[in-house]
Parts: structure tokens; C-alpha cells; sequence
């Protein structure tokens, strides 16, 4: 039996050459199985009983464990419950003398990544450990996939925020403030450029926050802070905000809930922030003097918004595109934004459980509508 | 980050009871000492933000408003300027050299038992739109500023803020 003594270089079992944990309390497998498995390349460490074997396991990490079903004291399935817990990602497979389908089953739920009936041939212990090895190689280059894709998500938030935000926003700050002291002073020439590089420059800050919004949203950061959110009055704030923006107070937002309040359960900026963006985009296609309509109705399950504007419409070809990323339309021609707004409204309705729709006809404006499940009220 | 209008109509009365004792257009501020004194004096305001760009930007609208401004380009700076010239409100980046040299400005700021504490505005890229939040309201507890705004931040707008900070406004912090 050898004991290996803490190490902290041992803890993932990493690269070179797998450890196997072996626990039984036969002497004749504690001797055998190490022997077939160090010819093969592998670290063995090996317990007679369930106690010992979670000691080891709490100072090394065994890529692998090979328990027998039936022990005195602690069984081999109690010991596998418990070393789930010190391990959650740990790969067992069960020597058991009594395979059964029943039993197979038992062992699969504990945990179990596969079984082997006693007697068995030292090759058959070969392979199917080799395969356990595999399988916990795997699951470990995913989660290093998954830090890293979490790692470069944030350093892009970062990025975005700090590198290119803070150069982007200095330049509208210098051009605002040469306008409020000099405009006057400037040959109207000169104030006109300086007039669209500030509004250019405006814009452009507005599209990174977009797309910081839209990665925020598909990273699922959203999930986290889920409340019980009141909808009609979510509303309300998307639409007075949106009716800030420029150029929009010609147009008038009437709002028609047919219900008192409307609760889903979500993060309640986000989905203000869906609402913004949609209503946002109905003011911008609708001419002024134009009307858009916001109607939100409840049934048991869903939460139905419906956004109609009175502008142009949707070329039928463009319907199915709308919602993509950057995707700006004829009728976009000649009006300012990012080509964000619509994909930030269907990832965020995604996000809660819901969906978008869009029906339009050239020349008949567009209606979207927007599905949301129902949640409780707060109480 | 945009104000309440009930917090605007708040901000506006404060100004108007500035330019009781003086013309706002001349740029004078605010009143030192009692109210109704005859005396007035500039207001002073030290800016703590390493990007000089910015900086000059800032100093041109709060010159403009008739401030005096003060420049510190990092930490240690907005701390030794702090002591010298007693501002009378202090702007601060919060991501300055190191992510969290404006936190720990403020936090050594509020440390220092004696001498002047005057409100912070704090200023920054970082908003909601990152996932995190640095207003009062929500975060008051480990970022003490007194008010925040994002950055670019419309000159009139950070003039509002200004004049109401200077009067004595402090934007609610959230009780529970």
C-alpha cells in the first residue's frame, strides 16, 4: 500500500501520469491492482476501507477510484456519496461480485461511471480504467474551456468599459465643452464639424454600451438577480425615458394595459431596459405627429406587450432579419442608431423565457410583440 | 445616469438660492459663511483624475461656471492637494493607475479624523451597462461617495450637480 504524503502538485492529478484510488478490503485486490495499473502508467494510492480512502482523498485527488461494492463498515456506495462531496468530479468505477441489473442501476445513481464484475481479467481492469482516465480528462479540459471563456467574457467587459470607453468618452467631453464655451466665438463651419463629431462620438459611446448590454445579457449574468418585477410600471419608466432621447417628443406613446399590474419574474433594469429599446425603436421609424401604441394584456401563464408604430413598415425579405445584430434596413436610412437595439430586445425576452414577435407590412407600420412568462406578485 | 426630475426640481431651488445673493451668469457660487453674508467667494474644486485630456475638459466647463479647479493626477496627489488647498468639493474618477486607487482615496479621505471633508462627485465609465452599479442608492455602503455620475457627462448636467452639492444637496442613500 503506498501512501502518498500531502502535496499540494498531486491536487489535480494533472498531465503526466493519472492517479488511480483503489479501495477494498481484499488484500489479495489491494495487492494485485496496483501492480496491473503502475505497469500501465498510473499513480496508485490505495485504502482497505472507506475511512481511509476519504482521508487520502482529501489530500490528493485521484483522477480515478476503484471501490468495491461491499465492504464492512463503510459500504462502497456510502463511500462513493462521500467522496462526491470531496470531490464532485472524481471518476468511479465499482468492482462488485453480485453484478445484477438492479445492482447496476444502484451504482449508476451513486455516481458510478461504470461497473466491473469480479472475477475479472487484469486486462479488462486495464481498459476500463484507462476509460475512466478519458472521461475525467475530458470533463476537465471543459471546465478549462469554461473558466477561460468566463475569463475572456470579463476581461472584455473590462476592456470595453476601461480601454475603449474612457478615450471614447474624453472626446465627447472635449468637443461638449469647446461647444458650451465657444460655439458662438466659432466660424459656423467649424462649429458644424465640431457639432457632428460630437454627436458621431455620442453615438459611438452608445453602441458600446450596447454591445456590453447584449454580452451582459447572453453571459447570464441576467439569471443571477431574478425578482419579482411589476411590468406595468416598468413600462411606464421605458416609455418616459424613451421619449427623452432625441428628436423623439413629436411623437406620442399612448400606453393600454388591460390589467391593473402584470408580474414576471426577471431582473427589473433589464427588462426596463428591453422596453427602452423597443419603444425607442418604434419613436424613431414613426414620422412626427405619428402615434405609437404600447398594449399589455395577461393571460394565466404569459405576460403579452405589443409595440405597434405608424412608420414605414418591414420589407417582407427583412422581416426574419430585423432581430440580427447590426442589421440596419432600408427604412433605417437617414435615421441614428446602433443596429443593436432589436437583438438586445429578443436576447433579453430569451433570457426571461420569452420571445418576440414582429408582423409588418410596408407602408402599415410594425407591431412586435413581446411574450413573457407570468410570475408571482411580490408580496 | 440620469436624475429623477423630483431630484432636479430639488437641484434647481438649491441654485436659485444662490443666485439670490448673486448672479449665476457671473459665476460666482457659492456663499461661504452665513447665509445672507454679504461676502462671496469661489468655490473650490479639486478634480483627481489621471487623464489630463479629461481633465482639461472639465476644467474648461467649471472655469466657464466660474469655479476655481484644482487638478491632482493621481491618488497621492488628490491627497497631499486635499490638505493644501481645502477644496470645496472633490471630483474623483474612480478607476485611476490602479482599478481601485479611487476607492482608496476615498476611503483614506474619510479616515483622516480632522480637517475638511467635502462632498465627492464621483465620476466614471463604469455604470450599470457593466453589470455593476456605483451610486449611493445601491452602493453607498463600500463606495461612500456622495453622488455619482457617468462618464461623458453633459456639461450643463454636471453643473446642476455641482451647484446642488455645493448648497448642501445630498442625493437619498438607500435605508435598508
Amino acid at each position: 500500500m503506498s501512501h502518498q504524503g500531502l502535496s499540494q502538485t498531486n491536487r489535480t492529478g494533472n498531465g503526466s501520469r493519472p492517479q488511480v484510488l483503489v479501495v477494498d478490503d481484499d488484500e489479495a485486490m489491494l495487492d494485485a491492482c496496483p501492480q496491473v495499473l503502475e505497469r500501465e502508467g498510473f499513480r496508485v494510492i490505495a485504502a482497505s476501507n472507506g475511512a481511509d480512502a476519504l482521508d487520502l482523498m482529501r489530500h490528493q485527488r485521484p483522477d480515478v477510484i476503484i471501490v468495491d461494492l461491499k465492504m464492512p463498515g463503510m459500504s462502497g456506495e456510502e463511500f462513493l456519496r462521500e467522496a462526491r462531496q470531496v470531490d464532485p468530479e472524481a471518476v468511479a468505477v465499482v468492482i462488485t461480485g453480485y453484478p445484477s441489473l438492479s445492482s447496476a442501476v444502484e451504482v449508476m445513481k451513486a455516481g458510478a461511471y461504470d461497473f466491473l464484475p469480479k472475477p475479472f481479467e487484469a486486462e479488462e481492469l486495464r481498459i476500463i480504467t484507462k476509460r475512466a482516465v478519458e472521461k475525467r480528462r475530458l470533463a476537465q479540459a471543459v471546465a478549462a474551456v469554461e473558466r477561460e471563456k468566463r475569463r475572456m467574457h470579463d476581461n472584455f467587459v473590462a476592456m470595453v468599459t476601461h480601454q475603449l470607453k474612457s478615450p471614447a468618452a474624453c472626446v465627447k467631453e472635449c468637443l461638449d465643452a469647446a461647444l458650451r464655451s465657444f460655439a458662438p466665438e466659432m466660424p459656423e463651419p467649424c462649429r458644424q464639424l465640431v457639432e457632428r463629431a460630437a454627436v458621431r462620438s455620442q453615438l459611438l459611446l452608445k453602441l458600446m454600451d450596447d454591445w456590453l448590454t447584449l454580452a451582459r445579457v447572453e453571459s447570464g449574468a441576467v439569471r443571477a438577480r431574478a425578482a419579482p418585477v411589476e411590468m406595468c410600471a416598468v413600462i411606464q419608466q421605458a416609455i418616459a425615458a424613451a421619449q427623452e432621447g432625441p428628436d423623439h417628443h413629436q411623437v406620442a406613446v399612448q400606453f393600454e394595459p388591460q390589467a391593473p399590474s402584470a408580474w414576471v419574474c426577471g431582473d427589473e433594469q433589464t427588462l426596463r431596459e428591453l422596453f427602452v429599446n423597443l419603444i425607442d425603436n418604434a419613436l424613431r421609424y414613426t414620422p412626427d405627429g405619428g402615434r405609437a401604441l404600447v398594449r399589455l394584456s395577461v393571460e394565466r401563464e404569459t405576460v403579452t406587450v405589443c409595440v405597434t408604430d405608424t412608420g414605414p413598415g418591414i420589407p417582407p425579405g427583412d422581416v426574419e432579419l430585423v432581430f440580427e445584430p447590426f442589421f440596419r434596413g432600408e427604412s433605417a436610412r437617414g435615421t441614428q442608431g446602433t443596429g443593436l437595439g432589436l437583438a438586445i430586445v429578443k436576447e433579453i425576452a430569451e433570457a426571461h423565457g420569452g420571445r418576440v414577435l414582429v408582423e409588418s407590412e410596408p407602408g402599415r407600420g410594425a407591431t412586435f410583440t413581446v411574450l413573457l412568462p407570468a410570475g408571482e406578485a411580490q408580496r | 445616469m440620469r436624475w429623477h426630475w423630483s431630484v432636479l426640481a430639488i437641484a434647481r431651488s438649491a441654485r436659485e438660492q444662490v443666485e439670490r445673493s448673486d448672479a449665476e451668469e457671473s459665476g460666482r457660487g457659492h456663499v461661504r459663511g452665513v447665509r445672507g453674508a454679504t461676502m462671496t467667494c469661489k468655490a473650490k474644486i479639486l478634480i483627481v483624475d489621471d487623464d489630463a485630456d479629461y481633465q482639461a475638459a472639465m476644467r474648461q466647463i467649471l472655469e466657464g461656471a466660474g469655479y476655481e479647479v484644482v487638478s491632482a493626477y493621481s491618488k497621492d496627489e488628490g491627497l497631499e492637494l486635499l490638505k493644501e488647498k481645502s477644496p470645496d468639493l472633490i471630483i474623483l474618477d474612480i478607476m485611476m493607475d490602479r482599478t481601485t486607487d479611487g476607492f482608496f482615496f476615498l476611503y483614506e479621505m474619510k479616515a483622516k479624523a480632522e480637517g475638511n471633508k467635502p462632498p465627492v462627485l464621483s465620476i466614471s465609465v463604469i455604470s450599470e451597462k457593466t453589470g455593476m452599479q456605483f451610486s449611493p442608492t445601491t452602493d453607498g455602503d463600500y463606495f461612500p461617495a456622495d453622488d455619482f455620475l457617468t462618464k461623458p457627462v453633459d456639461p450643463a448636467e454636471l453643473l446642476e450637480h455641482v451647484k446642488a452639492l455645493l448648497a448642501g444637496y445630498r442625493p437619498p442613500k438607500r435605508s435598508e
